[in-house]
């Protein structure tokens, strides 16, 4: 029964590993975001530059085939803070859906900006009318500033993302 | 028995674990390219040959011959997932360059061989010492690896180093061509084949 000392020591091992582990993970995190982010800076000549996390990129598929891009934007101009949303398009640049991540505009009142207000940009592409007053969008009374701005934000990031596609096209 | 002296001797010359009995060479060969990669290297498997042989030198008396190895094993791959995880957490740069090495530090051949064929039979100041002349051994075949590496296959010495250790830049620019073979991995071969021949004549001269 001697074979039974492996248990302690494995025990002691793994103690040690998962201990040292706890306490530096954080750091090494912290390490690994400071690391990326000056490989990032490395890419830009000019040490003046700064870089400010403003839209990430991903890709939607249906099997292999391609169906579209889902973009994460941000408006500076909501009434409190920027607010943050997701915008998925199709191929033809066709808004599919928007999804607000992050906000901080009053709650209550603009709650709306969670639920089916946003269903209506469905479809819509950088063909419709987007003016705040006049145009293609329901506002919502007593929330101008915040439904205006996710109007414009919203054609805003769909008009970036096509030049952006555009450019990749040529 | 063995005296001090002639462990040291072992360790840094006559059994010098790259020139002699060639293990570790995955590791020796392929971050020997430069200084800093080398020092890194060295170092960490240094501390954790050391650590190792103190270790397995401690638990000597209960462990039977059928679970021997693999108690040590376990003390290795502990060690190396400490010094890997202190490396991320102190040395974070270094460890973007050597991380994939630091792994196989566990399969370094030197560390389980020293612990089989010293540590698991020798007293505790004997083993603390095999291990560290053993690595002692080790980090100096690196170093002048890295050092005629980086010279001849970069034209400079000591590059990133300042940068891995936080001392101050210290860069020499040695020449300015470039000896593209040298950097590639027969390079290597060719580099420890030359020091091999070199400590081999020494020592024909010697008798």
């Amino acid at each position: 029964m001697k074979e039974l000392v492996l248990i302690p020591i494995a025990l002691i091992c793994a103690v040690m590993v998962v201990g040292l582990q706890q306490v530096t993970h954080e750091r090494i995190d912290a390490n690994q975001e400071r690391f990326e982010h000056q490989q990032m800076i490395a890419m830009l000549p000019d040490p003046n530059e700064t870089i400010s996390q403003e839209s990430t990129l991903f890709r939607t598929f249906k099997g292999s085939q391609p169906t579209g891009l889902i973009v994460q934007a941000t408006t500076d101009f909501g009434y409190n803070d920027k607010i943050s949303f997701w915008l998925a398009v199709d191929l033809k640049q066709e808004i599919r859906g928007v999804s607000v991540i992050r906000h901080r505009e009053t709650p209550g009142i603009a709650d709306f900006i969670e639920g089916q207000w946003l269903d209506q940009f469905q479809g819509a592409s950088s063909d419709n009318d987007w003016n705040t007053s006049s145009g293609d969008f329901d506002n919502v009374t007593g929330a101008t500033i915040t439904s205006n701005t996710m109007i414009t934000g919203i054609e805003t990031a769909l008009r970036e993302l096509k030049e952006s596609s555009e450019r990749d096209a040529q | 028995m063995h005296s001090s002296s002639e462990i040291i001797r072992n360790g840094l010359w006559t059994n010098n674990p790259a020139m002699v009995q060639l293990l570790g060479l995955c590791p020796l060969l392929a971050v020997s390219s430069n200084f800093a990669s080398a020092f890194g290297l060295g170092i960490t498997t240094l501390v954790v040959l050391t650590a190792s042989n103190l270790v397995i030198s401690l638990i000597r008396g209960v462990l039977q011959e059928n679970i021997r190895l693999p108690a040590q094993i376990m003390v290795i791959a502990t060690f190396v997932t400490l010094a890997d995880l202190s490396l991320q957490y102190w040395f974070f740069d270094l460890h973007q360059r050597i991380g994939l090495f630091v792994a196989l530090i566990v399969t370094n051949c030197t560390i389980l061989g020293r612990a089989e064929m010293f540590a698991a039979r020798n007293p505790i100041r004997y083993a603390v010492l095999d291990g560290l002349m053993m690595g002692t051994g080790f980090l100096l075949v690196l170093l002048v690896m890295g050092t005629i590496r980086e010279i001849l296959g970069h034209g400079t010495l000591f590059a990133n180093f300042s940068a891995l250790t936080g001392l101050p830049d210290m860069t020499l620019n040695v020449f300015d061509g470039r000896f593209l073979l040298i950097t590639l991995p027969p390079g290597a071969f060719l580099t420890l084949g030359c020091m091999i021949a070199l400590k081999n004549w020494i020592e024909g001269k010697q008798q």
